[in-house]
């Protein structure tokens, strides 16, 4: 269990390392970022354009060193980075993906503060694994609640008639009630079933090739491509998860 | 947002049909409106680098953030207008430096596609 718990650990910070890295050059290339055009502009001296672009390159060269070195206190660094362009953006830049970000650079600090503990190291992973499999149930959850979710007309809608910039080809399928009822409940029993794929390692393995797809899809439709990546990089520890709870479920 | 919603999120994505908001600009007040926001184009590629579909993302949050906000002051003196405006002010300096003034307004388009004006903004200086 402590090689597993190191190994997933290890390959936590490399691909958070690569999707904070996607996320930071992302933000170096958003337009009027860097003229008097922008629209977040601030007087605060951490803020001024020439600061802040400086700690931009700095998140930089430690996602490099996160990816290529594996696990450091540089997790640590690139947490305080992090959260300095959340507040740059009074709040953050793509909803659920920065709070994935967040969350497992947190729970790395965590376990790299507190190194010398497998327990809390442990503890640090099964919370971004318990995170992972909450942000497919509670999604599921709040779905069935809603009739207009589970007859397909709330799918319909969002992909006919919301300002995400929702390909042809989709809007098109889109206007097919049979195929969005059966997408909607596809997409409800997948959420839903979060739980039991940790019931097993196996189930797990499962669980996040279709994950995966899940994600790509969303890229293909709405552009959240953040979110793959975010997600990508949490899922060791939902791994890890689906091995401790199986190994304990077998006591 | 809070430090705590940021660590401990309530993962609620797509849970309700909302209201859909745009926004719209004119530089001067015998001008047609046109949409602030313009949808960008996505290739394949954008899976790896994607910064102008992320951030057309982003101003969208803004625009919703203001039409959701439960202001105790008047809307104007709310930061959320502020950088809606500044938004605005961005894309009406890119289309022409020689622009003065502008207006904004946000239009809320319900469940059912009837529409409802939320705000117009008096004429703004750049």
């Amino acid at each position: 269990m402590l090689d597993l718990l190191q190994n997933s650990f290890d390959l936590i910070v490399r691909l958070v390392g690569l999707s904070l890295m996607v996320q930071v050059i992302e933000v170096l290339r958003f337009k009027n970022m860097w003229n008097g055009a922008e629209v977040y502009r601030s007087n605060f001296w951490l803020f001024k354009k020439d600061v802040f672009q400086s700690l931009l390159f700095l998140q930089l060269m430690v996602c490099c060193s996160l990816i290529f070195l594996g696990p450091s206190p540089l997790v640590i660094l690139a947490l305080i980075l992090n959260t300095v362009i959340y507040f740059r953006f009074r709040g953050v830049v793509n909803g659920g993906s920065d709070y994935m970000t967040a969350l497992v650079l947190a729970a790395c600090s965590i376990k790299i503060l507190f190194s010398n503990s497998s327990y809390v190291g442990m503890l640090s992973l099964l919370y971004i694994g318990v995170q992972v499999m909450l942000s497919y149930f509670i999604s599921g959850i709040v779905k069935i609640k809603n009739p207009q979710f589970r007859n397909g007309s709330a799918l319909q809608a969002f992909l006919t008639a919301s300002n995400y910039n929702v390909p042809s080809w989709v809007t098109d399928l889109a206007k097919s009630r049979g195929l969005m009822l059966v997408l909607s409940w596809v997409i409800l029993i997948f959420e839903l079933s979060a739980p039991l794929a940790i019931t097993s390692s196996k189930f797990a393995v499962a669980y996040m090739g279709i994950a995966a797809i899940f994600h790509l899809a969303n890229f293909l439709v709405f552009g959240l491509n953040r979110f793959f990546f975010a997600w990508i990089a949490a899922y060791p520890a939902f791994y890890f998860l689906a091995v401790y709870v199986s190994s304990k479920l077998a006591q | 947002m809070t430090l705590s919603r940021l660590f401990i999120p309530s993962w609620r994505f797509f849970d309700q049909l909302g209201t859909i908001a745009t926004l719209y600009y004119r530089t001067n007040t015998n001008s047609t409106w046109q949409i602030v926001l313009k949808k960008p184009t996505r290739q394949w590629w954008h899976l790896f680098h994607n910064p102008h579909g992320n951030q057309y993302l982003m101003c969208l949050s803004l625009v919703d953030r203001l039409i959701t906000e439960k202001a105790d002051q008047s809307i104007e003196q709310t930061e959320s207008f502020q950088l809606v405006r500044n938004l605005v002010k961005s894309v009406v300096q890119e289309e022409n430096q020689q622009n003065k003034t502008f207006e904004f307004k946000i239009e809320l388009r319900q469940p059912d596609r009837s529409s409802q004006l939320f705000l117009q903004s008096g004429t703004q200086e750049i």
